[in-house]
């Protein structure tokens, strides 16, 4: 026995390797995203659960830990890629996307009665079904809310503020899409490389720490290890809806807050358009955005969605796009800049 | 060659093409177009030396941690060895994250024992050693330790019966017989230490302290330059290689956990000696590895019942299910691997084997997927839901670990056993199953119970493979962190904990 064994295992995997190469079903989709959205009651659960219903076919969720590995999958892929759309798209990696010429434009008609400030671009490659502000939460116990709307009126003097923006702590922009939105939103903030530097080199002293992603920075901020946070205006929404917690707080700025956007994109190669078009039609139809504030923690992108109450209550910043797209030769010398600022080196 | 000899030449041999096609596919990437990275050198030389100095000072303070313990555990009577002995196993499998947060839990600004001190902070070189510690010294513990049970003390007798003092006996006698299993532990943790990520960026409080992992991190997940990844990933293979030589191929060490037979040299003379003794163990232990479990137990306890019973049976159900997989692919291929390197003849074809089981340590997990996923992208469909993309990635990172194991039970076969049963007319095969096998149960059990440890730990794999919204305990955990649910996380990371002291704890118990 002992010695036909390992060929039965050989054989055994053979034809599963066999099983799992048949050929995708037509009437099914195949949607790549990130692994945020699956998990039970996540959006893409009710994503794929409208979807089947309406349309009879299969929605598949392929889930990779982020939205940038989605898009390298693809890359990695090419135009032999089994995905028809890509969901999860943010306004970071959307220089990234386009470059590799892997998407389809998409119909004109689907972006009407879309919010103006999820804009992702004029050559609507990318569809936005989402979009928040980027925020930094306090505690109310540490400060008043008159203490720091008084004294901070943009990002710039919270960064180089003396006091009270002491112990924040951010999302590493090398790793979080997020941290790199923010470092996006201060090079907005400061109107020239010397001045973004030095807020830089002035705020990197008062960072507890960088967290490689928003989940470990906020997991720290509510362990009180820092008092502010890097994180979205509707974290307060979150405390208000689930746990009924008032003590959590947003500070805005009259300038301005930077904005993240996420949308979805049609893959080139794909043959499937009516099947594309009903589920792009279905993610920014109402039924299925006005499910994103509680799943998503994240706005709406079609206007008028109702809202929940949590939300309605959320201050509505003004919003702050990043207004030129980054090659990637810059993208890349911002991040090496942006180290030489945080750690102090000439 | 024996038929056997050669059915497991072809298993490790395909193992081995698995491993080694992808990554030099990704190599020769690098090697090719070395010419058209523009990287800034300087701080990518900086990264490196960095890289190296944490994990040599990382390696050296849980080298003094974990010797220390294991010498009061197995050589005076210290009360509660057993739970030492049970939560040194579980520390090494835990996600980097959740054990990121639960020492600042108590180290940290507010945490139970840094706002005493709130000038120091945790967040620098204090953080990264702490969390190295954590992890790490359980894999001195757990070969010094071993290395100390199975010493004969006949030798340490002899010289304390000659006048010698405790002290001189110790480091003439009983310290050379437990140096080689100190040197493979510290090149163990280095390499280790070398493909730290979540600690460094979590403790280490910012890009000052950007290892090596930080880099890869982004050049593959980020900006998708694999020519940069496998130079970085080079690096890495290449201090593995120097470890792996200074650490020597051969081992003396075996991981598990025996009753002691011998007699104790070093047992306290006075009864407040040994009180003390006592005292100062388990303090420095509940500083460094049991505040930050009990920090998770209270953080995460009160919030089970927030989970509901049939997501924690499903997730229990899928984590084992994948981890047995994991765990049976990894046994049988370093049983493999160590059959070749106990019964082949040539020296160099026995180092060979050796190094290279040993080598996945070096590559992390990351760098395999990535390499993997370039060299076949459709390996993400391989089996239902590409879980047996998972199952290569985690059944590859348990390798050396279960290696070292079955390695170090064959070499404690004796030849006078393989010579009587030969002479008696015994085939390769009934060599190996009546023979080999029965004496090697203990160590399966030990390798099926790494397999299925760092399969309940692990994340990056199935990240990046499994995509059916299927869950193990530490997805399911990261997932909650992403929806703001940290205290459901921590409850998540108690049942894990949970979990795999119940795994040690049937394993202990069926070893005995």
């Amino acid at each position: 026995m002992i010695k036909v064994l390992p060929f039965v295992l050989l054989f055994y995997g053979f034809f599963r390797f066999l099983g799992a190469t048949s050929l995708v079903k037509s009437d099914s989709l195949n949607v790549y995203t990130y692994d945020a959205m699956m998990g039970q009651s996540g959006f893409g659960e009710i994503l794929k659960k409208v979807f089947e219903q309406k349309t009879g076919a299969k929605l598949k969720l392929v889930s990779f830990g982020s939205e940038g590995e989605a898009l390298n999958q693809l890359v990695i892929e090419g135009e032999k890629t089994k995905a028809d759309i890509l969901l999860g798209i943010d306004s970071s990696l959307s220089s990234r996307a386009r470059a590799t010429k892997l998407f389809a434009p998409i119909s004109k008609e689907l972006f009407e009665g879309l919010d103006p400030v999820a804009d992702l671009g004029s050559d609507r490659l990318f569809l936005p079904f989402d979009f928040g502000y980027l925020a930094f939460i306090y505690h109310k116990k540490r400060f008043s809310e008159l203490e720091v709307s008084g004294q901070l009126s943009n990002l710039r003097e919270f960064m180089i503020s003396k006091a009270p923006t002491k112990r924040v702590v951010i999302a590493d922009p090398r790793t979080s899409s997020l941290g790199f939105s923010f470092l996006r939103w201060t090079q907005e903030s400061c109107s020239n490389q010397k001045l973004l530097k030095q807020c830089w080199e002035l705020f990197a002293p008062k960072l507890t720490t960088i967290a490689p992603s928003w989940s470990g920075a906020y997991g720290l901020f509510l362990q009180g290890e820092a008092d502010w946070v890097l994180s979205y205006t509707t974290s307060r929404a979150y405390h208000l809806e689930k746990e009924n917690n008032d003590s959590y707080n947003i500070l805005i700025f009259k300038e301005g807050h930077g904005l993240q956007v996420e949308g979805a994109a049609v893959i080139k190669s794909s043959k499937k358009r009516d099947l594309i078009q009903a589920f792009l039609k279905l993610l920014v139809s109402e039924e299925v955005q006005k499910q994103l504030p509680l799943t998503q923690w994240m706005y709406p992108a079609r206007q008028h969605t109702p809202l929940p109450k949590s939300f309605k209550d959320l201050p509505n910043p003004k919003a702050i796009s990043f207004s030129n797209e980054l090659s990637e030769d810059d993208r890349k010398k911002l991040l090496v800049d942006w180290i030489k600022w945080v750690s102090h080196l000439k | 060659m024996n038929k056997i000899l050669f059915v497991f030449s072809i298993i490790s041999g395909a193992a081995l093409v698995l491993f080694i096609l992808p990554l030099l596919n990704l190599f020769t990437q690098f090697l090719t177009i070395t010419n058209s990275l523009h990287e800034d050198w300087a701080v990518l030389l900086r990264i490196t030396f960095f890289t190296c100095e944490q994990a040599l000072l990382s390696s050296f303070v849980a080298g003094v941690f974990g010797c220390a313990l294991a010498f009061i555990c197995f050589e005076t009577r210290v009360v509660g060895v057993k739970v030492i002995a049970i939560l040194s196993h579980v520390t090494f499998f835990l996600p980097a994250l959740i054990v990121a947060l639960a020492i600042v839990g108590v180290w940290g600004n507010h945490g139970w024992v840094g706002k005493f001190f709130p000038e120091s902070g945790v967040y620098g070189w204090l953080g990264i050693l702490l969390g190295h510690l954590f992890f790490n010294f359980s894999v001195y513990f757990r070969l010094v330790g071993q290395s100390l049970l199975e010493s004969e003390k006949s030798e340490e007798k002899v010289a304390l019966s000659l006048g010698a003092n405790r002290w001189t006996v110790f480091w003439s006698v009983t310290f050379q017989k437990i140096k080689k299993s100190v040197i493979q532990s510290f090149f163990l943790v280095f390499i280790y230490c070398l493909s730290s990520f979540v600690i460094i960026l979590i403790l280490g409080g910012g890009p000052r302290f950007t290892s090596l992992e930080v880099a890869i991190y982004q050049a593959i997940k980020v900006d998708f330059n694999l020519k940069l990844a496998a130079l970085l990933a080079s690096i890495q293979l290449l201090f593995c290689f120097v470890a792996h030589l200074f650490s020597g191929t051969a081992s003396e060490v075996r991981i598990g956990f025996r009753p002691r037979l011998q007699e104790l040299i070093y047992q306290c003379r006075t009864g407040v000696g040994e009180k003390l003794v006592f005292a100062v163990t388990w303090f420095f232990f509940c500083l460094v590895v049991l505040l930050p479990m009990i920090y998770l137990f209270v953080k995460g306890g009160t919030s089970i019942s927030k989970l509901s019973p049939n997501d924690i049976l499903g997730t229990l159900k899928f984590s084992i299910l994948l981890g047995l997989k994991v765990a049976i692919v990894s046994s049988f291929l370093a049983f493999s691997s160590a059959y070749l390197a106990r019964h082949f003849r040539s020296e160099k074809v026995k180092r060979w084997v050796s190094f290279l089981s040993i080598l996945p340590v070096a590559v992390s997990n990351m760098v395999f997927g990535a390499a993997l996923l370039t060299w076949a992208p459709s390996f993400r469909d391989l089996g239902s839901e590409g879980l047996w993309g998972v199952v290569v990635i985690q059944a590859l990172s348990a390798l050396p670990l279960s290696f070292r194991i079955f390695s170090e039970s064959f070499s404690k076969i004796e030849n006078e056993i393989y010579f009587s049963a030969k002479s008696l007319g015994a085939s390769h095969s009934q060599l190996l199953t009546q023979v080999e096998l029965p004496m090697l149960k203990k160590s399966i059990a030990s390798s099926i119970v790494t397999g299925l440890g760092i399969s309940l730990g692990e994340v990056g794999a199935l990240l990046l493979f499994e995509s059916s919204g299927n869950a193990t305990f530490s997805i399911w955990l990261f997932r909650l962190m992403g929806k703001y649910q940290f205290g459901e996380a921590n409850a998540v990371g108690v049942l894990l904990l949970f979990t795999m002291v119940c795994i040690f704890l049937v394993k202990e118990s069926w070893e005995h």
